[in-house]
């Protein structure tokens, strides 16, 4: 099978990653910061291990930054909700997925208000220019998506950073799409919170999503429960990562997103986003030439998109070509993407696109059978 | 360790793990233990070990470093 659908989860994952897990089950499967046996210790330092390697590719400024959640959905969902109250009011943009677009329409019903700025592709100066139209007084915090998920359009995120901070306001990312690929270092971006799932770029497996906080705003909790520290005391602990922890985490995950993320840094990630442009561009090359396509973004950058692609075949409504494209094996994203918003701005609501999306693994002889079957599909539309 | 320890008591694992760590660096040797504290006050918590005389060094790099020593 051919397989790029890597938006929606990386696969195959590299080589280590099942090792990995199973060495957990078999000998570091007891819970992690609860006991004081063999067995619980290197559970316990399974899980360390994994949040000092993340907050060090991030740029993390310590290791208890770094939160394990259960998704990307649920650190999107913990500092929307931990940050906003009745009577405050956010920003986001008119590119995002439901993850956070949902948790906004929720939050409205508390009395939180939002605007939607709307993001001009290629045009980063005019995209910070309505971040900061949409700003109120009581504008608390701006959260949005680092690049869309469907067009894979980059957010100037330095620059709204920078507008945020210089105007006292929280600003939060939904990394979902980039973590792992394009580069997030929190030393120089000025973002308070990322959000991003372990099994979509950074290799590892579902189940699993980091918070990283980068600022010392107490956030309210969502989830509260045991967390195997201050057992006797009833209220939640309000240290770091603690805080945001309760329940047993998901030690098989954290250990294979240790193996993901040591992946990465062996392969190089500027190499690895390199690598996967390159497909793209060999994708959108022929796409666009070709008059029974649609594509709907300029041709990829680095600067300015992550390495994925949406488009369509003319006459031939999205899900029936990933349908056709499956039954070929060639496995591929349709629809709507959980981004209504992102299609309503592009104008492709009334059908959604197709989607394409390579990891490291993903050879060009790939990307030549995937043009090689489109291109057989258009012959007798 | 030989000699007489004494205990720091840490919130979380975590930052117990990250104390040892910075300790260790800094040439203190130490361990960590989980234990409950003897008046109830906080139940579950985590003591990072060391040498009696390291205690007053080692109190110092942890707290100076952003880790949460409990009374």
């Amino acid at each position: 099978m051919i397989y790029l659908d890597n938006a929606a989860t990386t696969w195959p994952k590299p080589r280590g990653t099942a090792a990995a897990i199973a060495e957990v089950l078999s000998f570091r499967g007891a819970n992690p910061g609860r006991g004081s046996y063999r067995m619980a210790e290197l559970s316990s330092e399974t899980v360390y291990k994994c949040r000092c390697r993340a907050a060090a590719f991030f740029g993390a400024s310590a290791p208890e930054n770094v939160i394990f959640t259960p998704s990307c959905t649920h650190s999107i969902n913990y500092v929307l909700k931990g940050v906003l109250s009745a009577g405050d009011h956010v920003i986001i943009s008119d590119m995002e997925h439901n993850a956070v677009t949902r948790p906004i329409k929720q939050l409205t019903r508390r009395g939180v208000q939002f605007s939607k700025a709307r993001v001009h592709e290629g045009d980063p100066d005019a995209t910070v220019v309505e971040f900061r139209r949409c700003m109120r007084a009581n504008t608390k915090l701006i959260f949005c998506t680092h690049a869309s998920n469907v067009f894979g359009i980059k957010l100037p995120v330095a620059a709204i950073g920078e507008l945020a901070h210089r105007n006292g306001i929280l600003f939060g990312m939904d990394c979902a799409q980039s973590a792992g690929t394009a580069e997030i270092d929190l030393r120089s971006l000025k973002a308070d919170f990322l959000c991003m799932p372990a099994h979509k770029g950074l290799y590892g497996i579902m189940g699993l999503g980091l918070l990283i906080i980068n600022c010392s705003q107490k956030l309210a909790t969502v989830i509260e429960g045991g967390t195997g520290s201050l057992s006797g005391v009833n209220e939640q602990p309000d240290f770091l990562p603690d805080r945001f922890e309760s329940g047993t985490l998901n030690v098989p995950a954290i250990a294979a997103l240790d193996t993901g993320i040591g992946f990465i840094e062996s392969v190089g990630r500027q190499r690895l986003e390199a690598h996967e442009m390159s497909l793209i561009w060999r994708a959108y090359d022929v796409f666009s030439s070709m008059p029974e396509c649609t594509l709907y973004t300029a041709r990829p950058e680095t600067d300015t998109h992550v390495p994925l692609l949406s488009f369509n075949i003319n006459g031939i409504p999205s899900d029936e070509a990933a349908q056709r494209l499956g039954s070929m094996e060639i496995a591929v994203r349709a629809g709507f993407h959980c981004a209504g918003d992102a299609h309503r701005k592009m104008g492709t609501q009334s059908g959604g696109t197709v989607r394409i999306c390579p990891s490291v693994f993903t050879s060009e002889a790939e990307i030549d059978q995937l043009i090689a079957t489109v291109k057989e599909m258009t012959r007798n539309l | 360790m030989n000699g007489i320890t004494k205990s720091i008591k840490i919130g979380s694992y975590t930052l117990a793990m990250r104390g040892c760590d910075l300790l260790r660096q800094n040439g203190i040797a130490c361990e960590i233990r989980k234990t409950s504290d003897a008046d109830g006050r906080y139940g579950c918590i985590y003591t990072i070990q060391v040498n009696q005389n390291s205690l007053w060094s080692a109190e110092k790099i942890l707290r100076s470093s952003g880790i949460m020593v409990l009374p």
